[in-house]
């Protein structure tokens, strides 16, 4: 009896350990156009020909330490953030592999903020504290957007534009609310001039400014110049802002929820902004401990509007689970299937996709 | 005699039968990780270190940045067990003890100490 018990639970690990097959999907419909614009044939999707299920995948940034790359392709996920590396050659290699599976082409994102720089090992840049002038602020970004670009990355997850950052002390600019605000439009501009897609951050403020460390849910009352470094980068054509998981209320209101599950600060943002709207990484407990099942987090995440969610797992398979339950959500109705295409057709056109729906 | 066998391998055979199914749960390293994390009673730790100046950073926000740390070795600093860095000349670092360390290897991120 007890050896049958044990057969059977070894034949559940061994299913629970199994690899993710997934098939590499057929179906995409990609087109060359005919009239090249500025001598470059433009790569066309009909957004049709993607199920569903693909569709979600694509609004999904992952981590680089998940394995099964050729699953990551195959599922059609849409973006990956890149662990440090020790050389420049362990980065290009390390991209390249990635890209060559990809069936759409692959976001390949960092953090590079100055203090936190991941390049470290091989090239120092200046913390956002010791850059005094916009013109250094625009020669940073330029920089910083031309090593990015050498490498293969498509979007860094910077500047933060929080006015101020009393956790590291390091990763905000200092100065008035004009002057960050300055700074953040020439270091965004010195990124997007390499074509660096740069990311204000983390709408809408205050999210470095943590008063009790060990709460795992923030809270911030904010007033309008928190949210000037926002509005002057969307006027100055950012290409996407990174939303938080601070509660917040004042100037902006995240009715008593996580930021980035808040649907009126979300959708407010939205008919501000053409860009995309990235989560920062849901599995921060700033956002899981709202919620005591994570499939209803997951839920909340699309139906507030969110274009890319952060998710940095190692496992696909989590991957996998969350991209099903959305999947199931939409087809319930509850998120709506609308809103998903306009986001993945925001996520192509960043990725130089013509897309027709 | 035989008695005693029969016995001892159905004890072993249970206790191979328990740890299967503890792992569909959750797997083994991690309830290790757990085990490890509720015995030592003292607060975790991390501290980010940029140009001689040290801050104590939010555990939550501490285990994503040491996940990108390249390296970690032992300090040598009262209060602190490891100094996690990506390049080990420059001075930007955190400093972390080993109850940080177990805290981020229990939440699944992976921290070279």
């Amino acid at each position: 009896m007890l050896i049958a018990i044990i057969a059977i639970l070894f034949l559940m690990n061994l299913e629970k350990a199994k690899p993710l097959e997934i098939k590499e999907p057929d179906n995409i419909l990609f087109e060359k156009s005919a009239y090249p614009v500025f001598n470059r044939s433009i790569n066309i999707l009909y957004l049709d020909s993607l199920t569903l299920r693909q569709k979600i995948a694509q609004m999904i940034i992952t981590s680089d330490r998940i394995d099964d790359k050729e699953a990551l392709a195959n599922l059609l996920i849409g973006g990956v953030y890149i662990d440090t590396k020790a050389t420049k050659q362990e980065y290009i290699d390390s991209i390249n592999n990635i890209q060559d599976n990809a069936i759409i082409p692959f976001f390949i994102t960092t953090d590079m903020e100055g203090c936190i720089n991941p390049f470290s090992s091989f090239q120092d840049f200046p913390a956002f504290k010791d850059i005094k002038t916009a013109k250094e602020a625009f020669s940073t970004g330029y920089e910083e957007g031309r090593l990015l670009k050498e490498l293969g990355f498509s979007i860094n997850f910077a500047p933060v534009v929080d006015l101020e950052d009393t956790i590291w002390k390091c990763r905000s600019f200092l100065g008035t609310p004009q002057e960050i605000s300055e700074k953040a439009i020439a270091y965004i501009n010195g990124l997007q001039e390499n074509g660096i897609i740069a990311t204000a951050k983390h709408y809408p403020g205050k999210t470095l400014d943590v008063n009790d460390p060990h709460s795992h849910l923030v809270y911030a009352s904010l007033d309008r110049n928190d949210l000037l470094p926002f509005e002057s980068s969307i006027k100055d054509n950012v290409s996407a802002i990174m939303i938080s998981h601070i509660i917040v209320n004042g100037s902006a209101d995240s009715e008593s929820r996580p930021s980035v599950v808040s649907k009126n600060l979300v959708i407010d943002l939205k008919n501000r902004f053409s860009g995309l709207i990235i989560t920062d990484d849901i599995n921060m407990h700033g956002l899981t401990n709202f919620y005591s099942n994570k499939e209803q987090m997951y839920i909340d995440l699309f139906k507030a509007g969110n274009d890319i969610i952060l998710y940095l797992n190692t496992n696909i398979k989590n991957v996998e689970y969350l991209i099903s339950v959305v999947e199931n959500a939409v087809k319930n109705g509850e998120i709506s299937e609308e809103k998903i295409d306009d986001s993945v057709a925001r996520i192509l056109g960043a990725k130089g996709i013509l897309v027709i729906r | 005699m035989m008695m005693k066998l029969i016995k001892a391998v159905n004890i072993s055979l249970f206790v191979i039968a328990l740890l299967l199914a503890i792992n569909l749960i959750q797997p083994i390293s991690n309830l290790t990780g757990n085990i490890i994390y509720i015995l030592d009673f003292s607060n975790p730790k991390c501290y980010f270190s940029y140009a001689g100046e040290s801050n104590p950073i939010p555990i939550d926000m501490c285990c994503h940045e040491l996940e990108q740390q390249l390296a970690c070795e032992s300090a040598e600093l009262k209060g602190f067990d490891f100094r996690c860095y990506i390049s080990k000349t420059s001075d930007v670092y955190y400093l972390i003890n080993s109850k940080a360390s177990n805290y981020c290897k229990k939440e699944g991120y992976d921290v070279k100490t």
